[in-house]
């Protein structure tokens, strides 16, 4: 099911459940895989509402802090160089 | 081709990060705590240039990620400071806190900034919150920057709500004023029958601020020093070396001895003597002396 979504499908759940203050775990991490999954595909405001969901949730998955951190590097230097 | 051009920059562009999502980012990193160099440089630079587009917001939200994560960047503090005195009427209190407590941690004394947010503060001086009311006053200390207007607004909301703050905020808040030596009776006295009502919630750290800046303030308050004697007593395992220092200085500097106290100290800093800064022994030296 998760595999079809989209970059902003997937941004779009964890922001909701940030939104409402619900650490649902299991859905976190099955969000966060897929999202590894597709990183490349991922704008600034997927990486940066993502991220933002699971800092305010304080749910911490470093595959996917390093992945957000490494693509948004990209983003950062390719518009600005 | 043009339209392929166009699109191709249309994707870059979508790909890119707005200044809301670099300090939204930058604060999601700080607020978990992790830090990645590489990122926080990519931040810092793209930041930099793009600094006219970042809200009032963004400037307070950037800031406090930085200092939050304890990274010194004073180059961008220092750009964020110029571009924040611009935008200042764009900010609200949360905004103006946060920058005072990021310049504070980040060491950069900007004046004309630190004015403006002191001025800007006063008219909505009633919608601090303890923490934002203990932060603020600690910064404005810490870099030494005295507006008094300011400090008389802080200790009268201070005084408001001090039911509501948290020991630390209590002793932050003493030691802030004390720091540039604020003559406010009504502040310490109150602030005194607080520690008094609340001493069991006192942490080391809390009885050594509040017992050093009662002195700084030449304050002679006996139920006060008894309690937090007392408080020091049972926790005196958990000082560390600087609070030991700071409290024997505090009762020296004040003429109190109590020999109970002395004598757990002194058996305590045994232990903790290797971490002692020249400082705290120095202080703990010239205590001991003086009593």
């Amino acid at each position: 099911m998760l595999a079809s979504l989209l970059p902003q499908n997937l941004t779009n759940i964890v922001w909701a459940l940030a939104s409402l203050g619900v650490p649902d775990r299991p859905l976190m991490y099955a969000i966060s895989s897929e999202f590894l999954r597709k990183i490349t595909e991922c704008n600034g405001q997927n990486l940066a509402n993502t991220v933002w969901a699971f800092a305010t949730l304080g749910v911490l998955h470093h595959p996917l802090l390093n992945a957000i951190s490494a693509q948004a590097i990209k983003s950062i230097i390719s518009f600005h160089s | 081709m043009e339209a392929i051009a166009e699109a191709s920059i249309q994707h870059s562009r979508s790909l890119n990060f707005t200044a809301q999502q670099i300090a939204n980012t930058a604060w999601s990193f700080s607020t978990i705590s992790v830090l990645h160099f590489p990122l926080v440089a990519a931040i810092s630079q793209a930041s930099h240039r793009m600094l006219g587009t970042f809200s009032a917001q963004d400037l307070a939200t950037t800031a406090w990620s930085y200092s939050k994560l304890v990274l010194k960047d004073v180059p961008l503090m220092t750009s964020i400071a110029a571009e924040s005195l611009r935008k200042i009427d764009d900010f609200v209190p949360q905004n103006l806190t946060n920058s005072a407590w990021a310049l504070a941690k980040q060491q950069v004394c900007d004046v004309p900034l630190l004015q403006s947010i002191a001025s800007a503060s006063i008219p909505s001086i009633s919608d601090l919150c303890s923490q934002d009311i203990g932060n603020t006053a600690w910064a404005f200390s810490t870099l030494g920057f005295f507006h008094l207007p300011f400090m008389s607004s802080i200790s009268a909301q201070a005084l408001r709500i001090l039911s509501a703050f948290s020991f630390q905020e209590i002793s932050n808040t003493a030691w802030a004023f004390a720091k540039i030596i604020f003559e406010d009776s009504p502040l310490f006295n109150s602030i005194s029958a607080a520690s008094i009502a609340r001493c069991r919630e006192c942490a080391p750290q809390d009885i050594a601020n509040i017992a050093w800046s009662f002195a700084k303030m030449a304050l002679l308050d006996h139920p006060l020093l008894d309690a937090l004697s007392e408080r020091a007593l049972a926790r005196s395992d958990a000082f560390n070396s600087q609070d030991m220092g700071n409290t024997v200085w505090a009762f020296a500097s004040l003429v109190v001895r109590h020999d109970p106290l002395l004598h757990a100290i002194a058996s305590a800093s045994i232990g903790e003597i290797y971490c002692a800064t020249a400082q705290d022994l120095g202080n703990s030296a010239w205590a001991y002396a003086a009593l």
